[in-house]
C-alpha cells in the first residue's frame, strides 16, 4: 500500500510541475489522475498495492473536504449580500442539468441497446 | 490559538460524529455525512478560540491528502473502462450536454437574478471538483472561496436530489445515476456513489473526471468568448 501511496504522490508531482510548466488550466492532482489513467491503459492493469491506496483515499473523501467545506459559513459580506440568489441559481439549476443528465445518459443507454440487439441479428 | 493536532481532532470528531448521526438516522439522502459534518465542524471553529482562516491553515495536513486521493482516482476509472468502451458515444454524448446544461442553465438564471461578472465567475465552475473549480474561478477572476462554497452546496444538493429523482423518473441504471451524480454532483455525488454501490461510484468518478478536464477547457474558452 506505502508503495501504491508513492505511486500517487510522484504522479501529484509530475501533474504540479506540468501544470507550472505549461500554465494550464487544469490544477496538477487532475493531471496527474489523467496521466496515470493513461499508463494504466496502456500498461493494461494496475498495481495491488496502488488500488489499495486509492481506495483507502477514496473512501476517505469526505473527510478530506470537510476543511474546505466548512468555509462556506465563513465568507462575510461576499456571502449576506448575495447568498440567496445564489442558492436560487444553484437548486434551480442544478435541477435541470440533473434532470437532463439523466433523461439524456438513459435516453443513450437505450439507443446503445437497440442497437447492439440490431447487429447481433444481422 | 491553534495547532495542526487540535485542527486534524476537529475534523477528525466532526467527520465521526456525522457519519454515527448519518447511520443513526438509517442514511438519509439530504444529510449527507458532507453537510452535517460541515455544520459540526463550523460549529467547533465558532465555539472554540480559533479562527476559521489558521484552522484551514492547520488542517492543510489532512487536505494535503486530497491531491493523492485524486490521482487515486484513475484506478476505478481504469478498473471500469471496459463499460466505458462499451458505452463510448451514450457516455460521450450525455458528458457535453450535461457539462454545458450545468454551467449554463445556473449562469443564465443568476445573471438574470442580476448578479454581478465577478460572482457569476465563483459560480461558473459549481459542479467540477473543488480543486479543479477553485482554479478554474481564479483563472476567470472569482473569488476561490466562495467557489469551494458554492461547490459544496452544488454537491451536496445533487448527491442529495439525484438519487431521489432518478427514482421518480425511473432512471436508476447504477450507469445512468452514476455519470449524473459525477457529473452534477463532483466528489461528493461520487462519495454517495460508492455508498450506492461499486459500479455507481466508478461511473460517478468517471463523469467527474471527465466532466472536470472537459469543463476546464471550455470554461476559460467560452468566458473569453462571452467578454469579447
Amino acid at each position: 500500500m506505502l508503495k501504491g501511496f508513492m505511486w500517487l504522490m510522484i504522479f501529484l508531482v509530475i501533474g504540479n510541475l506540468l501544470q507550472t510548466m505549461l500554465a494550464l488550466p487544469v490544477t496538477g492532482s487532475v493531471l496527474g489522475m489523467l496521466l496515470l489513467f493513461v499508463v494504466l491503459i496502456v500498461r493494461r492493469r494496475s498495481s495491488r498495492s496502488m488500488a489499495t491506496a486509492a481506495s483507502h483515499l477514496i473512501h476517505y473523501f469526505t473527510l478530506l473536504i470537510l476543511p474546505s467545506a466548512a468555509g462556506l459559513f465563513f465568507l462575510g459580506t461576499t456571502l449576506t449580500d448575495n447568498w440567496l440568489r445564489l442558492l436560487i441559481a444553484i437548486v434551480l439549476g442544478t435541477l435541470i442539468s440533473s434532470v437532463v443528465t439523466l433523461l439524456t445518459m438513459q435516453a443513450m443507454v437505450r439507443w446503445q441497446q437497440r442497437r447492439d440487439e440490431t447487429s447481433n441479428r444481422l | 490559538m491553534t495547532t495542526p493536532a487540535l485542527a486534524i481532532v476537529m475534523t477528525l470528531a466532526a467527520y465521526m460524529l456525522s457519519l454515527s448521526l448519518y447511520r443513526w438516522m438509517r442514511c438519509p439522502s439530504w444529510a449527507p455525512p458532507m453537510l452535517t459534518g460541515s455544520v459540526m465542524l463550523a460549529g467547533f471553529i465558532v465555539m472554540l478560540p480559533v479562527d476559521y482562516d489558521s484552522y484551514y491553515l492547520d488542517a492543510h495536513w489532512l487536505t494535503l491528502l486530497l491531491g493523492p486521493a485524486t490521482v487515486g482516482l484513475a484506478v476505478p476509472l481504469y478498473e471500469q473502462f471496459q463499460h466505458i468502451k462499451q458505452l463510448l458515444i451514450p457516455v460521450t454524448v450525455s458528458l457535453i450536454v450535461g457539462s454545458i446544461t450545468a454551467c449554463a442553465a445556473t449562469l443564465l438564471i443568476a445573471w438574470a437574478l442580476g448578479v454581478s461578472p465577478p460572482i457569476l465567475a465563483s459560480l461558473a465552475p459549481k459542479s467540477i471538483t473543488t480543486p479543479i473549480a477553485i482554479g478554474v474561478s481564479e483563472g476567470l477572476g472569482g473569488y476561490p472561496g466562495l467557489t469551494a462554497g458554492i461547490v459544496t452546496v452544488t454537491g451536496i444538493f445533487a448527491a442529495s436530489i439525484i438519487p431521489p429523482m432518478a427514482a421518480l423518473l425511473r432512471c436508476q441504471d447504477p450507469r445512468v445515476m452514476g455519470l449524473a451524480l459525477g457529473l452534477n454532483g463532483h466528489g461528493l455525488g461520487t462519495a454517495r456513489g460508492f455508498g450506492i454501490d461499486a459500479q455507481t461510484g466508478a461511473f460517478a468518478s468517471l463523469a467527474m473526471a471527465l466532466n472536470g478536464a472537459l469543463s476546464a477547457i471550455l470554461l476559460p474558452l467560452l468566458a473569453g468568448w462571452l467578454t469579447h
